[in-house]
């Protein structure tokens, strides 16, 4: 595995630097392909000298095909804060970027109509009517919106229409069936009571974002979808009324019981694990199944949320990241209802002290078949401007450098600084983080979003130890994306999993196509769907590299299968 | 860093030679990596506070007059580390060690001062002053913390024990212990640890979210679930370590608003109210044309009672600085409570006019106008101050009370169901609902809503006693429950025989029939009031003309007053 010659030969020569051999520097892992892709744009939030507390939150990203295309499209969050009116200044409005057959970005026209112009923290993305495209929820600071995609890449505001009234200090959300009837409900995570006018200093005096600790928390929200175009806010109805600060959520059956349940991470909180119970209510079970606080009885910042199975035990895990001081939290799934707090001993403990995370991502990076690890980091407090930082006065001492983790095989990690490139080169005060694979060319590429204003796409130039298959799930009689489906990919020896969902990292929307890395396996034995519904179905294997489609019923059912 | 903060080309140098000292590859390296340095680093001045810039400049001049006094450098360091200018302090510091190198204190806040920005540096520098004093229980625990988030469970073992050695009772050292514990998996050597962090006042969250993980661990769902609940109860997020040395150089250095800001709270929470005002009092003295201390002083004057000293300072301050529109919002409420009406609700009027958006002002004008007797003004500006906060609880309860007061019960109700839904934990809202529902002659509901907030809130003793008032004396039989009244007040009593909670229990007494023991109880109420003096005449009048009821075998019903 060249990764792991790479990171024997970072660990021998990490402090010799005068000593580096003169051998031309390796491609890095990721190189920043931002303008080549054709993006350029500026969100820049914060007017100099004010220092309002989202301008150093926002910074959502979704990654999915707006316009049906069979292309990846880009959706940027942006806020702006008109000081003097206490209001979302009118050049605040978010980007859609649409991509075309050359691979380039452009920005959809503003007719397009999905450009909300309230202040935007982050944006989550679903098929909210099953009529095949993909709609957005936009978190704000004021008033949340909903657009509906017309099924052409252009939008129309379904706020009012819907019923969305979340005008709360919003941050993730997310689509997913709660009440598996068919249709997307939506969970938001409220963050806090925010008082602009309060102001918050440094230790010398200088002016500073505030904490979180100084306002009070708020509840979440959950509307469920009722089928016609509307939702109801059944946030009370379903025990969901507790006050946190939340920031990160994702969807999973964490108690195993084949009803999904809400992972909320809050900030200096301890977490929630809302269980759906039989009558559609749900029960804080986060304290028993291990994921209210650390594995020494810390709440921690809970920034962001990444899903996957770091050691091929067929569960998937957790990994939350949190502040400086705090190390990155791995929850490992040993059960149903049981995790485990395992950061220790995995290599993703001390890297992670130094640095403030945020967005977050597993993915296979080299396609040799286990799961990596991103993490965008960010400092939401100001601290000494580290070298090589240059962007201003305002942001330096809030710029710090993104980590990339290879997994050594058994779900240990070890940072990779040198060889990933500008994803760990560039400093800046990063956020949202989206992973998919936007060139179509079967290895995952990074989209960052950075609360200095800047987006950065980081295109996956990692020499490849292996295939890959993409897949996406789709259930032709709701027509749309089997969200909260489960696809078991059974190579040779093992079996990799992964969940159909686009809710993961922080305020950010992943694409639903699901990837893996196969590493030498050249043909796939046996593909397992389980739909949300509990149904089991089983695909053909057959070849790798490729991107496949799943229909449900286009499969035998495991019984017929033998 | 062409973009960065601009510094002096010797701070650069300083940052430098710090940088090579700390953030090499070898975080063990000794100080001497340095070069001397006769200059001292000093950063961009402008913006900073008054107090912060002279006392920069005065002790880097004492580095200027005596570059090779450690103390010096020391001191200059010990500036930076306690408002937070890491590099500065690092190479100060770092000059002061190369000095002085037998001097604990110097690699000891170097640890300190880029305990947030590079783990192993902090944990080098502390080991360094280590070297140099191994009796501080501080350092010890600080080590054994660095060295549990890195992994290192063993070395973190031995730097809690080193620490709870020089001292026993450090909680934070036996919080270690326990944390080490559960990372091993021997979940009852955890429990003994952490019950031994509890004993010795430990109060953390994190303290009792460790404990319910051990205790969950061992199978014990029932202590796992009151380690819950005493977590969610606890307000200290984290335990605050007692660092003397960082103590003393807060008290003693830290000169910006917020470090002292730091130093009154702490005073406060103490209950060391002269000590609190003393600070400001120091930095009034210190800068006596700057505002903001002058300000500061009032305030807290203000809030310590001192309504005279308050304005004083108050004035003094707006004098200083015409601009600062909260002061001014401020005199004028004290103003008006002091009894100079006019004077005080202009100042009011002014600051709101100055700041047109911020609802704050229109609240304390409000509050102003309310104090005057102005009601329907009041009610007006506290409207206002809704358009522009609708979900401000402090003034939907505000203009609820006057609106009950101007008799407006109807409205004065649907402030007080808002108040509630923004904050359910504040007793006066669900009992002025539950008056103004009385006064309705909805009685019923009163008696619904007060049962609802004592499920809320059931250490309450104000809603309990409410509750047991409207049981006691709704002139409805069908409500009217006195044995029920008795029962909630009987608790009560048990702790406190106070004349209020007498007369309702008198009141129950009566509605159940009891007219003798009524009147025994009112009597050691009225005896109770006539003990307290004036301040308690008008209870002691409306106790006097019950029993009078009492005596005539009646009980007291409270007849509705009825509002629009």
């Amino acid at each position: 595995m060249r990764s792991l010659v790479v990171i024997a030969a970072l660990l021998l020569t990490a402090c010799s630097g005068s000593e580096r051999s003169d051998h031309p520097a390796p491609t890095p892992f990721f190189v920043d392909a931002t303008q080549a892709w054709g993006v350029d744009v500026d969100l820049d939030r914060a007017a100099p000298g004010n220092y309002f507390m989202p301008d150093s939150m926002t910074g959502g990203v979704a990654i999915f095909d707006a316009d049906g295309d069979d292309d990846l499209d880009l959706y940027l969050v942006h806020g702006r804060w008109d000081v003097a009116r206490r209001a979302p200044a009118p050049d605040g409005a978010n980007r859609l970027l649409l991509q075309g057959d050359d691979g380039v970005f452009r920005a959809a026209p503003a007719a397009t109509g999905a450009g909300d112009a309230g202040y935007g923290m982050g944006v989550a993305v679903g098929d909210a009517d099953n009529d095949g495209d993909l709609d957005l929820y936009i978190t704000n600071y004021g008033p949340d919106a909903f657009y509906r995609n017309r099924g052409d890449g252009t939008f129309e505001d379904a706020t009012a229409e819907a019923g969305i009234g979340n005008d709360a200090y919003s941050a993730s959300a997310g689509f997913f069936d709660a009440d598996a009837d068919g249709w997307l409900d939506i969970f938001v995570t409220n963050y806090l009571d925010y008082d602009s006018v309060r102001e918050a200093v440094d230790a010398s005096g200088r002016p500073d974002y505030a904490g979180p600790s100084v306002s009070p928390a708020v509840p979440d929200v959950l509307y469920r979808n009722n089928g016609d175009g509307t939702f109801t806010d059944i946030t009370e109805a379903s025990g969901l009324a507790t006050p946190g600060r939340g920031l990160s959520v994702i969807f999973d059956d964490l108690d195993g019981d084949g009803r999904i349940d809400i992972y909320v991470g809050n900030d200096g909180d301890p977490n929630f694990a809302w269980i759906r119970q039989a009558d559609g209510s749900y029960v804080d079970r986060a304290a028993e199944m291990g994921l209210a606080v650390n594995g020494n009885g810390r709440a921690e910042a809970a920034m962001g949320i990444a899903r996957g199975d770091v050691d091929g035990d067929g569960a998937e895990d957790l990994l939350i990241t949190h502040l400086v001081q705090e190390t990155n939290t791995l929850y490992r799934r040993l059960g149903p209802g049981q995790f485990f707090d395992e950061t220790m001993g995995r290599g993703l403990a001390g890297p992670s002290l130094d640095r403030t995370g945020v967005g977050t991502a597993f993915f296979d990076l080299e396609l040799d078949g286990d799961l990596d690890l991103f993490v965008a980091n960010g400092r939401m407090f100001r601290r000494r401007t580290l070298p090589g930082a240059s962007l201003g006065d305002h942001w330096n001492p809030y710029a710090e450098p993104n980590q990339l983790f290879v997994n050594r095989g058994e779900g240990r990690f070890v940072e990779v600084a040198e060889d990933c490139g500008p994803a760990c080169d560039d400093l800046e005060v990063s956020r949202g983080l989206a992973a998919g694979d936007l060139d179509r060319d079967g290895d995952v590429d990074l989209v960052v979003a950075n609360s200095n204003g800047s987006v950065r796409l980081y295109r996956n130039e990692t020499p490849r130890q292996g295939h890959w298959l993409a897949l996406r799930a789709i259930d032709p009689a709701l027509r749309r994306d089997a969200v909260g489906a489960r696809i078991e990919v059974q190579l040779d020896r093992r079996v990799l999993v992964r969940t159909v969902t686009a809710a993961r990292s922080y305020f950010s929307s992943a694409d639903l196509t699901t990837h893996f890395g196969l590493g030498k396996a050249e043909r796939i034995d046996r593909i397992a769907v389980r739909w949300p519904d509990g149904v089991i179905e089983h695909f053909d294997g057959g070849g790798v590299d490729r991107f496949r489609v799943l229909r449900r019923g286009e499969g035998r059912t495991p019984s017929r299968d033998g | 860093m062409a973009d960065g903060p601009r510094t002096s080309r010797l701070l650069t140098l300083a940052v430098a030679v710090a940088a090579a000292t700390l953030f090499g590859c070898d975080p063990a390296s000794p100080p001497q990596a340095g070069a001397l340095l006769t200059q001292p680093p000093v950063p961009d001045l402008s913006g900073l506070q008054p107090p912060l810039v002279r006392a920069i400049e005065e002790a880097a001049r004492a580095v200027e007059a005596n570059p090779d006094a450690a103390a010096a450098w020391g001191k200059l360091g010990s500036i930076y580390v306690v408002h937070d200018f890491t590099a500065e302090s690092v190479a100060c510091l770092e000059q002061a060690a190369r000095r002085d190198p037998g001097e604990f204190r110097w690699p000891y806040l170097v640890g300190k001062a880029v305990l947030l920005d590079d783990h192993a540096a902090s944990l080098s520098a502390f080991r360094r002053a280590h070297a140099l004093r191994d009796d501080y229980a501080p350092l010890e625990a600080l080590i054994g913390r660095a060295l549990l988030l890195q992994g290192d469970l063993d070395a973190a073992e031995a730097a809690f024990r080193r620490a709870l050695a020089i001292n026993g009772q450090l909680v934070r050292g036996h919080l270690g212990l326990g944390q080490i514990a559960l990372e091993r998996g021997d979940v009852a050597a955890a429990v003994t640890a952490l019950e031994r962090a509890r004993e010795f006042g430990g109060q953390s969250q994190e303290l009792h979210w460790a404990l319910a993980i051990a205790h969950r661990r061992q199978g014990d769902a029932a202590a796992a679930a009151r380690a819950e609940a005493a977590a969610e109860r606890a307000t200290v997020s984290d335990e605050l370590l007692p660092d003397p040395i960082y103590q003393e150089l807060i008290a003693t250095l830290g000169v910006t608003l917020a470090r002292r800001n730091l130093q009154v709270t702490r005073y406060l929470e103490q209950g060391n109210r002269e000590a609190a005002l003393g600070v400001w009092e120091a930095a009034v003295r210190a800068d006596p044309e700057w505002a903001d201390p002058v300000i500061k002083l009032g305030l807290l004057r203000a809030k310590l009672g001192d309504t005279d000293g308050a304005i004083e300072m108050l004035e003094r301050g707006l004098q200083l600085d015409p601009e600062q529109h909260q002061a001014r919002s401020s005199l004028g409420g004290l103003l008006v409570k002091s009894g100079a009406i006019d004077e005080g609700i202009a100042l009011l009027r002014a600051s709101a006019a100055a700041t047109p958006e911020n609802p704050d002002a229109r609240f304390k004008l409000a509050m102003g106008l309310a104090r005057a007797e102005r009601r329907a003004e009041a009610i007006e500006t506290l409207g206002q101050t809704l358009e522009l906060a609708p979900e401000n609880p402090d003034a939907r309860f505000a203009r609820g009370v006057l609106l009950a007061m101007e008799g407006r019960l109807g409205d004065a109700e649907a402030e007080f169901e808002i108040a509630i839904d923004l904050e359910p934990t504040r007793t006066e809202a669900h009992i002025n609902l539950a008056r103004a529902l009385s006064q309705q002659g909805r009685l019923d509901e009163a008696a619904s809503v007060l049962r609802s907030a004592r499920d809320l809130l059931p250490h309450q003793i104000e809603i309990t006693l409410a509750l047991a008032w409207v049981l006691a004396t709704a002139p409805d039989e069908r409500l009217r429950d006195g044995r029920a009244a008795m029962k909630l007040l009987r608790p009560l009593l048990q702790r406190r025989r106070a004349p209020r909670l007498l007369d309702a229990y008198a009141a129950a007494q009566a509605a159940t029939g009891d007219f003798a023991a009524a009147i025994r109880t009112a009597d050691e109420a009225i005896a109770a009031l006539r003990r307290a003096g004036p301040g308690g005449a008008t209870l002691l009048a409306e106790v006097e003309s019950r029993r009078a009821l009492y005596a005539r075998k009646r009980p007291f019903l409270v007849v509705p007053e009825r509002g629009q």
